[in-house]
This record gives structure tokens, sequence and C-alpha cells, in this order.
């Protein structure tokens, strides 16, 4: 009799995890070549359960959502583009709102980098649905009088501003109210926002309604196009620049069908609902994204409704990657608020689009969304040799030899008041690049560097308000001194310490110089190229092993390419019948491959100390 | 004061080894074959509902560790079968 396992049993089992693994890779290729997939027939089978596109709505939902895509490549004069640091973005055509609360911000002087984004030389990207200027270039702190609203024309605001004021904003809005009970022909909403972070932050609203007594349309035209009296119903998304440029410190904003010249269409209209988003930029970057939303007035609350984001992010070598954050089942009353996390890309990638969808499962408000393009000031650059462009502050050196532009984020106090020199655009420039590459861009560009380098303390001291007494130290290597350290004898001992801790002590000024300096000389360097090009290809896996993340239960998004069926999510698990499944498939599939893989590192072990076979002991 | 002036060296030396080293640009199938990675890899990343994917990484990393705790076994028996420890015919 033996008791020695038998390997056989190991290499079933182990060939069975093996082919579940096989089973797993060849799905995901098949995702990626879904139309390949779709022409064969195989994941129309799962197309429509759970998923959005099942609704009667489904197709449209999808048309609009395309349609609210960013439109590149729009045309500017040489003066516009030079002005595209201080741009407002809005939509919707009404002075009433936007023009007043832009102007207001222009005059209380927002340096805004949001909007809009120049992409390269005379072009731009859009948002959704821009189709023209409200422009007003060259009027540095006014935007004038907005053009009359026309048919079929959906403006997009800015300013030509590059001075910023006021403080950096703080907290998050405090209420949103929906006028009437959801069927009104105005909505006011209010919202007290404002962040105590420093950067650059842009606002906007969103307003989503469709005309009263109508159910969602099955056609309709793409935002943007004309809207006629008498149409059928129309589901969009209007925006509105909002706040007081980048600080966003304003607390008010009216919408009305009216003033958003739809009033002779149908005077009541649904407000689905009102979101207040707000993105920052850090180092020039558009680094987070946040919205706030109060939705559905007009609906009965539903357990199943949730906001689910989704930013793209793309690294140095132009991949792209995903990540999706959803709220989970929020059974939001009439008027509730939800607070939507805001998003990072990971390090060293760049958050290039953004989008933020209402799902409603069961209902026929299924997927409702604000979608948006965003982008960042690149002036051309992305990277440089695998290194994110940022933006910096340089300062003019003038010497026997010539002129030159010298770095203000190194020790040394010369910036320190750099944004309000008077002489600041002889002064100074802001660049844009990484590594030996930087181009100059707008001043406006490099206003969140506005604080960043106080005065040195040796070159450039404090000024001491003598009616101030000095503080005494509370810890034995404070420096202050007091009669009372000299009568106990503990000034030795703090002189002492005082003296090495100024000889020993790094300033942090140099350890920013020296990591700045070793950095910028290995960007773009051979081993920093190709070490960055390795790295964006192991980026990806990481996130295949971390178990602590969850995984977006609509699956992967797959381009049908048959018009009305894009963005579908064959492999949706939020409910029904997949989520039942996928509960049960995944743990299964979990254990056997798991086993398999024991069995196999069990045949690997027992093969290496020569344990017996099954034939050997018969 | 002495510390600055010693990492600052250490930098300025720290550069100009970096700096004997050539500037690139990668050729752009990098980046395509890059993103090709990177596309498969987030499709699959999203089918995570479906695949338990960290349990295929552990399985992963159960067969490999099970090969070389092999592998080290076998080189040990390799090295240590040159030594007699006193062995050998008494004869």
């Amino acid at each position: 009799m033996s008791t020695i396992p038998r390997p056989l049993r190991f290499r079933r089992i182990s060939v069975l995890g093996t082919l579940s693994v096989l089973v797993s890779v060849v799905l995901s290729v098949l995702t990626f070549f879904v139309p390949s997939a779709n022409a064969a027939g195989v994941v129309p089978l799962l197309a429509c359960v759970g998923s959005s596109i099942c609704s009667p709505e489904g197709p449209a939902i999808m048309a609009e959502l395309a349609a609210q895509g960013g439109t590149a490549g729009s045309t500017l004069s040489a003066a516009e583009a030079a002005s595209f640091q201080g741009i407002v973005n809005g939509y919707g055509a009404t002075a009433t709102t936007s023009g007043s609360a832009i102007a207001a911000s222009a005059a209380a002087g927002g340096s805004t980098s949001f909007g809009p984004i120049l992409t390269g030389a005379g072009t731009a990207l859009l948002s959704g649905g821009v189709s023209a200027w409200a422009a007003h270039v060259g009027s540095s702190d006014a935007l004038g009088t907005l053009p009359t609203p026309a048919p079929g024309v959906t403006y997009g605001f800015k300013y030509n501003d590059t001075t910023s004021y006021g403080s950096a904003p703080s907290g998050t809005p405090t209420s949103v109210t929906l006028g009437g009970s959801g069927n009104a022909s105005s909505v006011s909403f209010s919202a007290t926002y404002s962040r105590t972070d420093q950067g650059d932050y842009g606002c906007k609203v969103e307003v989503l309604y469709r005309p009263s007594g109508q159910s969602m349309p099955s056609t309709f035209a793409a935002l943007g196009s004309a809207e006629t009296a008498g149409t059928a119903a129309r589901y969009t998304v209007r925006s509105y620049g909002f706040g007081n440029g980048n600080h966003c410190t304003s607390s008010a904003a009216t919408f009305s069908a009216a003033a958003a010249g739809r009033g002779s269409i149908n005077s009541a209209w649904v407000i689905v609902g009102v979101g207040i988003q707000t993105w920052n930029f850090t180092s020039g970057i558009v680094a987070q994204y946040s919205s706030w939303w109060a939705m559905d007035a007009a609906a009965p609350s539903n357990p199943n409704r949730y906001v689910q984001q989704t930013i793209t992010c793309t690294n140095s070598s132009g991949g792209t990657s995903t990540v999706t954050n959803s709220t989970g089942a929020i059974p939001w009353s009439p008027g509730d608020m939800v607070t939507v996390a805001g998003m990072m890309c990971p390090a060293g990638t760049r958050l290039t689009s953004w989008q933020a969808d209402v799902k409603t499962s069961g209902a026929a408000d299924t997927t409702l969304g604000s979608n948006t393009s965003v982008s960042h000031p690149s002036a051309g650059c992305d990277y440089v040799g695998g290194t994110l462009c940022t933006a910096r502050v340089t300062h003019r050196v003038t010497s026997s030899t010539g002129t030159s532009w010298e770095t203000c984020h190194v020790a040394g106090g010369a910036c320190a008041q750099w944004w309000t020199d008077p002489a600041r655009d002889t002064n100074y420039r802001c660049e844009y690049g990484a590594g030996s590459v930087w181009t100059v861009v707008g001043i406006g560009v490099c206003s969140i560097f506005r604080n960043s380098f106080p005065a040195d303390p040796v070159t450039n001291p404090p000024t001491v308000d003598p009616a101030v007494p000095p503080t005494v130290g509370r810890n034995p290597g404070d420096c202050d001194m007091s009669w009372s350290d000299v009568l106990s004898g503990a000034i030795v001992f703090k002189a002492v310490s005082c003296a090495l801790q100024w000889a020993f002590v790094p300033s942090p000024d140099t350890l920013t110089a020296v990591q700045t300096q070793v950095s910028t000389a290995w960007d773009g360097t051979a081993p920093a190229v190709v070490i960055g090009a390795v790295s964006d290809v192991y980026e990806p896996f990481r996130g295949l092993a971390d178990a602590s993340s969850s995984p977006d239960c609509n699956g992967p998004e797959v381009d049908w390419e048959w018009g009305y069926l894009d963005h579908a999510h064959p492999f949706a698990t939020c409910d029904g019948l997949p989520k039942t499944m996928s509960d049960y498939f995944r743990p299964i599939l979990g254990a056997v491959v798991l086993l398999g893989a024991l069995g196999q590192a069990a045949r690997t072990l027992a093969g290496t100390i020569s344990l017996p076979t099954p034939k050997a002991v018969a | 004061m002495v510390t600055d002036a010693i990492l600052r060296a250490l930098a300025n030396f720290l550069s100009w080894v970096v700096g004997l080293f050539p500037t690139i640009t990668l050729p752009e199938w990098v980046a395509i074959v890059t993103g090709f990675i990177s596309g498969i890899v987030t499709q699959a990343l999203q089918l995570g509902n479906w695949i338990p994917w960290p349990m295929v990484g552990l399985a992963f990393v159960f067969i490999w560790g099970a090969f070389i705790v092999a592998l080290a076994v076998r080189i040990a028996r390799i090295v240590a079968s040159f030594f007699t420890a006193g062995g050998g015919s008494a004869a």
C-alpha cells in the first residue's frame, strides 16, 4: 500500500488550470480584437445582458455620448493661440449666466488654464459640442458682450487674461438646489465651492435636461446642432463656465431653458441633473478631476443608481490605460448630492480624457453622462525622453557674456516676488518641457508657482517686526536664545547644537537643487529612455496582480463599429444573470487555477527529490 | 554648509557621469508595441469580474517558485556530490 500522492492526479489538475489560464488569455485577446469576434458571432450572446445598451434608448444614448467627444484641429489665429493660457470654457450660448460670470471672473482676474487647450500651432482641442468662439481676444480683462446665440452654434467662451487674483479655493459645494419639482422652465442652483490646496482649478456647471413629457428620443441630432421648435424631444448636456476663473469662488448660477434659447420649444423642461466639475492643474498638467452631482430631480429614488468615472491616462510611449471609479449603488432621493472622488493618473502619465456616467440599471434613464475631453497646455510637448513635461519659471540673468535664463526652482530667493514684479514679463518667463527641451509658453501657465519661491533666509532675510518678541525654542536644537539659557548654561549646548546643524544638516533647497540637477542630466540619456520604455511595458501588468483593486463591473468596452452599438460592454456583470454567473465563476476558476498551480509545483518538487512514481511503486 | 558642499560636489560628479551617456530617441515602433501590450493588458484587466487575475498571478508564483526551488536543490546536489566527506572504498 502506498500513501504517496499520485503525480498523475496532479497532472490532471495542472492541465485543467493551464487550460483555464489559456481560455482567459484567449478571451482577453478576443475582446481586444472585438470586430473580428463580432463578425464571428461570438460576442452578441452576452451583449445585452446587464448592459446599458439594452434599454430602448441605448443606441441614442451611445450616439450622443460619442458625439460629445472633443474636436481637435480647430484653426486658431496666432493671437488666439497665444491667449490660450487664459480660457474659460462653457457652452450653451447664454449671456445671462456665462457672460456675466465669466466677465466678472475676468474682471476679478481669474487666471485659467482649462477649457479648450492648445494642441499645436494654431490648433486646439475643444470640449464636446463647441463649434464657435465667443471670442474676445485682446481685451485682457473683459469679455465684452457675447454674441446673440445662433441656432446650431455652441459657443466656447474665452478671454485673454494672464493675471491671477484672490486666494486659492477651498471646500466642496454645500448644496445644489433644483428648481420646482424637476419640471420647470428654469432651475437655480447654488454651491459654495472653494478649495484650500494650491494649484489651478477649473470649474464648470453642467445641466442635463430634456423637454417635459417626452421620453428619451430614438433619434436626434448630435450635440451642438440646430434645435428648432416642434422637433422631437432632446436629451442633452449644456455646460456653463462657473466661478471666478480658476479659483471657483463664485457661489451661484442660474440656468433656464428660456435663457438658453430653448424656451420656444417647450416651456417645461425636466432637469435631469446638475453637476459641478472641477479640475486641477499641477505643474501645468491636468492632474485631477472631481465632480459633484445632484441628479434626477424628476425621477424617484432608485437603489440601483450609481456614478462611474473613467479617466484615460497616456504614457510616454503613447500607450493608454483607463482607470475607473464607481460609487457603488446609491439610492439617491431627488435632489440629493453625491460626491465622486477625484481621480489621479499614475505617476509619469498624463490625463487625456475623463468621463462620468450616471447609470441606473433597470430604469429608463439607464446611462446618462457627461463627457469631457481634457488635455494640458503641452505646447507640443508631452514627454521628453520618457519624462513627463511640466511647467517651470525662469528668470533673466544678465552678465558680461550676455543674457541667459536660469530656473527659479532652486534655492536663492531670486524669484521670491516674481509674480507681482511689475516687470514680470521682462524678467521672467514660463517654460514648458522636460530635460533639456523647454519651450516658452504664456506666463499664465506658471501662475501655479506664484507663491512657490520664498525669499532665501540668507541673501534675503525676512523682515522682523520689533513689536513681536522672539519666541523661546521648545526643543534642544532650537537656536532661540534667552537670558534663562545664559543663566542655566544651556547656551553652550544650544550654541554647539546650532553650529552643528548649520554645518552638517543640508537645507531642503540644496536637496531639491541636487535632485533637480541630477534628474535633469539623467533625462533623455540612453539608459533613462530605455528604462522608461521598459517601465511603460511593465506598468500595465502591475494592475493584474493587484488584489486590492476592484474591477469595474462593466468589463471592457468594445467598439462594435455598427454605429448605434458603439461602446458596448458585453462582459458586464453589474446585475442580473451575468452578476450571478460571475459571482460563482470567478472563485471557482480561481480555485481551479490555484489547485492546478499547486499540482504543477508538487510535481516539480516531487521529481526533484525523486519520489517514486506510481509505476515504480507498483 | 559642509554637507551642502559635499552634496553639490556629488551632484556635479553624477551629472558629469550621466552626461557621458548619449541621448537617444526611441523608434516609433517601440511606442506601437508598448501601446499594443498595454491595450491587451488593459482589456484583460477589465475582465477581472470573470477572471481572478490575482489568483492567476499567484499560480505563476507557485509554479515558478517550485521550479526555482527544484533548480536550487539540484544544484546543491551536484555541488554536494563533489565532496565525498571521507567516504569511498575501504579496500
